[in-house]
């Protein structure tokens, strides 16, 4: 056999003994991870609500403390992206029905502002819309999020704690059971860490 | 066994490897990385750079978000031969085409002097059916041409 083919083999033999260590790794990982943190990859999701600021679409800088009192649905979501269009009707409609309950849409934008822009004068947005690129990979970065895939949404409680992060499209029943664990925080009858496993997804 | 048909064995192997690397991590029911949602492996043959994928069920590649470059001097990539992907009806974007599964690209290339090794840059963008879309990717990967054409 030749050094080259020799290599080769070499190569599938690391490559299966990768495997073997990656689906070892990944079996025992949750069972290392604390409670009320997010498993995803090597993420580790932060406690409370990060500070940083991005452009709305106005170009104004917008904090993201910018809505004290209010438990915050932070959204992710791009224009190229079809589960993030797909579920903007959603969140418009939640923002609707609770918004003067004191929870808070803010949709963070991963694109170009002229892009959001012609999307929004479509969509008629009834919630912020904030936007950036290298800036707005650096604020999921602020919440310990290993980020690659669209959509995700972080939730907030009232003193913007955070509860969960939610990889993937939203749909109704993941809303609502934000709402239940809201509602359960408040009255005291839900501490945070049973928030936290409660809204892991 | 020759040196060339243990490569092409090892390639096939190779990229065998990446797929289960990709199913056993789907069991964890987390968003895949990139790299294991969108596997891929280059090599060059015939006087084409060969970029092969094997993709896990699930998850596509969009045809028309590739775009390859040379990264290297004296290699000039040729029109890349794309296959005919499966007809997609977006609800946003309209007719589009998909990847799924394996499938080859073949980009002919041209060489000047002695160069032996080139570096192809390939940017690519998918999604998976359970909901979620990737940012875009770009990825180098070193391709050996030596004794290829």
């Amino acid at each position: 056999m030749t050094d080259m083919a020799r290599s080769a083999l070499l190569t599938l033999a690391l490559s299966a003994a990768a495997l073997l260590a990656y689906v070892g790794y990944r079996a025992v990982l949750p069972e290392n991870m604390p409670d009320g943190t997010e498993h995803a990859g090597a993420s580790v999701l932060v406690d409370t609500l990060p500070e940083f600021a991005l452009e709305d679409l106005a170009g104004e800088m917008r904090s993201i403390h910018g809505w004290e009192g209010d438990a915050l649905v932070i959204n992710f979501w791009a224009t190229w992206c079809a589960p993030c269009l797909r579920e903007i009707p959603l969140l418009k409609e939640f923002q609707d029905a609770n918004g003067s309950a004191g929870v808070q849409v803010v949709g963070i934008a991963v694109d170009h502002l002229e892009a959001v822009r012609a999307f929004a004068e479509d969509m008629s947005f009834n919630y912020p819309v904030l936007v950036g690129q290298l800036a707005a990979m650096e604020a999921a970065a602020e919440f310990g999020l290993e980020f690659f895939v669209l959509p995700f949404t972080v939730y907030t409680d009232h003193r913007k704690r955070i509860l969960g992060v939610h990889n993937g499209e939203l749909h109704t029943e993941h809303l609502d059971e934000l709402l239940l664990v809201l509602k359960a925080l408040e009255a005291g009858s839900m501490d945070i860490d049973a928030a936290r496993a409660r809204l892991h997804h | 066994m020759t040196t060339t048909t243990a490569l092409a064995t090892a390639r096939r192997l190779l990229l065998a490897v990446l797929a289960a690397v990709a199913v056993a991590a789907a069991q964890f029911n987390e968003p895949l990385p990139p790299e294991e949602a969108f596997p891929w492996i280059a090599f060059a043959e015939a006087g084409s750079v060969i970029l092969s994928f094997q993709i896990p069920e699930g998850y596509y590649l969009y045809r028309h978000r590739f775009g390859f470059e040379s990264l290297t001097d004296g290699v000039v990539l040729g029109m890349p031969e794309l296959p005919e992907g499966r007809p997609h009806v977006d609800e946003f974007f309209g007719a589009v085409q998909i990847y799924r599964g394996d499938f080859q690209i073949r980009i002919p290339y041209l060489r000047s002097g002695a160069v032996n090794e080139m570096r192809v840059r390939l940017e690519l963008q998918g999604c998976a059916d359970i909901g979620y879309c990737y940012l875009p990717e770009s990825w180098d990967r070193r391709v050996r041409l030596a004794g290829d054409d």
